[in-house]
């Protein structure tokens, strides 16, 4: 084969006979599904839609996209792609770091895993081979001494990466995630139980730069500088993305990007400030300014940095370590202190306490679970006690309760720990009150109230992997402006505006680059990177053609999972339940901008049809 | 009148918060004062042709100028005032 970027070599290992066999990409699904999401999400379709997520047959995908481990910008993502035990639906969770990069330059495209293993795995992936091993003395770990067991580190400083499950995926938690290099997750979906499921505790992975693609030496390789060099300069010179830096005396230099300097949890205070942040377990939409500035990427940095990581070929660096100095959590040392797991364990929990958000997240790393669930099934519990649904309640803030219910949820030591770590659905369901589930197809919302930010209310629901913010990122547009602004408080047109963010994004997840690239660039980058890696022609309405076919895939299977309109629901109390603060009033108008979204889609109450199939090419 | 900032903005006006007495009545008449007041303000929020720069976010409680009458917004001492530099994440 001769499309560029991918390195023609894909795993197939089968846990239960313990084989491994090897095949190359197949061209004609590389050119319609790009990559990693795109292509991941083919591979499940034709391992069945109907599989039971939590069945031997169920295949967990590890699937780069043609521009990972390369020189272009953003480029260090990898696409875990599984049938979610949490949803039912396909999902794609991606991570960012180095192991992405990596996997590329041992010389992989992509690992399919099926089956299950009679007893603990690992998988060794280096020089295009792929070895099964013993992994019985690191079973019952966590993700940090798994990490270390290895000798990886944080960034890379070393030639080794390890992709990894702690106990909550041993333990079935079903919001159970992967995390590589301790602290990159992909958090979303229970990848990381299907891989529990099947004995896999981890994926170590060797390889060096010297792996990676490059183009040839001559014109392409020009032509290649010249679009990666566009790419750079849009991403430096944004007033978004710009990198940081410091004076002598530590304050920012001028010209450094806020997401940059001060993490994605920059957010904090403008969400909360529109009234767009939900609010103990979204009874409200705001939180006090006090409180949000406690948890905001504004404290962080004042108070509580002391590194700022980045991921391979990245010059933005928007991860945050930090220390908690002080209190029971003295001396704990985390990064990923990211906005959606501030706003999910601080203001939608009642609590405004950085310590105990802090110690959460790095449980969340540790046993390997979703720190967007976590703070929803906690937020529910805690909702579920003030109403006096339980017998053992959880208090609003109760920052010490907090962290015991989490290792108990990991743990499964527990009752009500094993209720939870079904996820904040099936809990809520369980005791007989799924209306204070704040979830969408199973899986529980982000940071962004559906009533203070509309858009986001419809990308929820439409979302091909249960609740998420980024299958179709509105706020660039409620918020910031990208690419034009439009009322977070106004529902008309959304519908259409929708479909183009979800479109680009399935490209870009597909390419893999990272999402924050597309404050800076769009499909006219996208398609010049393209062109100049992968070596076939794309224009700028191609890039969204391929988006647009990659997104009707995912519902497709979705469709012939049994999912239907139906189930493009919201929680009732955005429907019903006014906003409070900025948004005082608003509900979410999910059946209007449904409606226009359907007709922007062309789909039959949430169900693509046959027409729509054979035009996106996706049937014959 | 208290007027809150956010992010690259604090170290320019020394914190989080500043307090205007006998504020203009209008949203420009503000940022006009508080650019007068704080070196490098007005470069962070205005463009050369004096439009506020794109992607800057300046709430008045909780509504952004851009849905109400832009710098012709007018406020009152009990409105509440957010200035946001570009901010994104996800």
């Amino acid at each position: 084969m001769a499309l560029g970027g991918f390195a023609n070599h894909v795993a197939r290992v089968n846990l239960s006979d313990r084989s491994v066999s090897y095949e190359g990409i197949n061209e004609d699904d590389a050119r319609k599904y790009i990559g990693a999401r795109g292509l991941g999400v083919k591979y499940l379709l034709d391992n069945g839609p109907e599989t039971d997520p939590m069945s031997d047959d169920n295949m967990l995908a590890l699937v780069n996209g043609p521009m990972t481990g390369t020189e272009v910008t953003m480029s260090g993502r990898l696409a875990f792609v599984t049938k979610s035990p949490l949803t039912g639906t396909v999902t794609d969770s991606h991570m960012g770091g180095w192991s992405a990069a990596r996997l590329r330059w041992a010389g992989f495209d992509a690992i399919l895993i099926t089956g299950k293993a009679d007893s603990p795995v690992y998988l060794e992936v280096e020089n295009g081979e792929v070895e099964i091993k013993d992994a019985s003395e690191i079973w019952g770990k966590g993700i940090h001494d798994t990490v270390a067991h290895f000798g990886s580190d944080s960034g890379n400083k070393t030639d080794v990466s390890v992709m990894s499950i702690g106990q909550a995926g041993e333990n079935g938690v079903l919001f159970a995630s992967f995390l590589n290099e301790d602290d990159r997750a992909a958090g979303r979906g229970g990848t990381g139980a299907v891989a529990g499921m099947k004995n896999l505790k981890c994926v170590v992975v060797r390889g060096t730069r010297d792996g990676r693609w490059r183009p040839e030496q001559g014109e392409a390789r020009q032509r290649f500088r010249e679009a990666q060099g566009q790419h750079l300069k849009l991403i430096m010179e944004s007033p978004v993305t710009a990198p940081s830096s410091v004076n002598d005396d530590g304050s920012l230099k001028d010209g450094s990007g806020a997401l940059s300097a001060f993490g994605t949890n920059v957010l904090m205070n403008v969400v909360n400030s529109i009234g767009g942040l939900g609010t103990k377990n979204s009874q409200m939409t705001q939180t006090s300014p006090e409180a949000a500035n406690a948890v905001s990427g504004e404290t962080m940095r004042d108070d509580f940095l002391t590194a700022e990581p980045t991921c391979h070929a990245c010059p933005v660096a928007c991860k945050k370590e930090v220390e908690i100095t002080e209190g029971p959590h003295a001396g704990l040392k985390m990064e990923s202190f990211e906005y959606e797991p501030a706003w999910s364990l601080g203001a939608n929990c009642g609590n405004d306490d950085p310590a105990v958000i802090a110690k959460v997240i790095d449980q969340c790393n540790d046993y390997g679970m979703d720190a967007i669930e976590i703070g929803n099934v906690l937020s529910m519990y805690m909702e579920a006690s003030e109403r006096g649904y339980v017998d053992t309640p959880l208090d609003w803030g109760d920052g010490a309760g907090m962290v015991r219910v989490t290792d108990e949820m990991a743990m499964g030591s527990s009752s009500i720990g094993q209720t939870l770590g079904q996820g904040t659905a099936k809990a809520a369901a369980a005791w007989g009150h799924s209306e204070i589930s704040m979830t969408v197809k199973g899986q529980a919302v982000p940071a962004y109230d559906p009533r203070g930010l509309k858009g986001e209310g419809l990308g929820y629901a439409t979302s091909n992997r249960g609740a998420c913010h980024l299958r179709g990122y509105t706020p660039a547009s409620e918020l910031l402006g990208i690419p034009v602004k439009t009322d977070p408080l106004d529902w008309d047109g959304k519908g259409p505006l929708l479909k183009i963010f979800q479109d680009l994004h399935a490209f870009s997840d597909s390419l893999d680059l990272c999402k924050f690239s597309a404050f800076a660039v769009g499909a006219p980058e996208y398609a010049a990177l393209y062109e100049n890696v992968v070596g076939l022609p794309m224009s700028e309405e191609d890039v969204m053609v391929a988006g647009e076919r990659i997104y009707n895939l995912e519902r497709y299977f979705n469709n012939l999972a049994g999912f239907d309109g139906s189930d493009d629901s919201l929680p009732e109390r955005f429907l019903t339940e006014p906003a409070t603060g900025p948004a005082e009033g608003h509900i979410c108008e999910l059946d209007q901008m449904k409606e226009q979204y359907y007709d922007a889609r062309g789909w039959d109450d949430g169900v693509v049809g046959e027409a729509k199939l054979r035009e996106l090419e996706i049937i014959s | 009148m208290i007027i809150r900032f956010y992010a690259t903005l604090r170290p320019l006006v020394g914190g989080r918060s500043v307090e205007l007495s006998d504020p203009p009545e209008t949203i420009g008449g503000i940022l006009e004062r508080l650019s007068c007041e704080h070196e490098g303000l007005r470069d962070q929020l205005f463009d050369e042709d004096g439009a506020v720069r794109r992607f800057v976010a300046i709430m008045v409680d909780g509504r952004d100028i851009r849905h109400i009458d832009g710098l012709q917004s007018r406020v009152s001492p009990e409105s509440e005032l957010d200035i946001f530099p570009p901010v994104a994440g996800g």
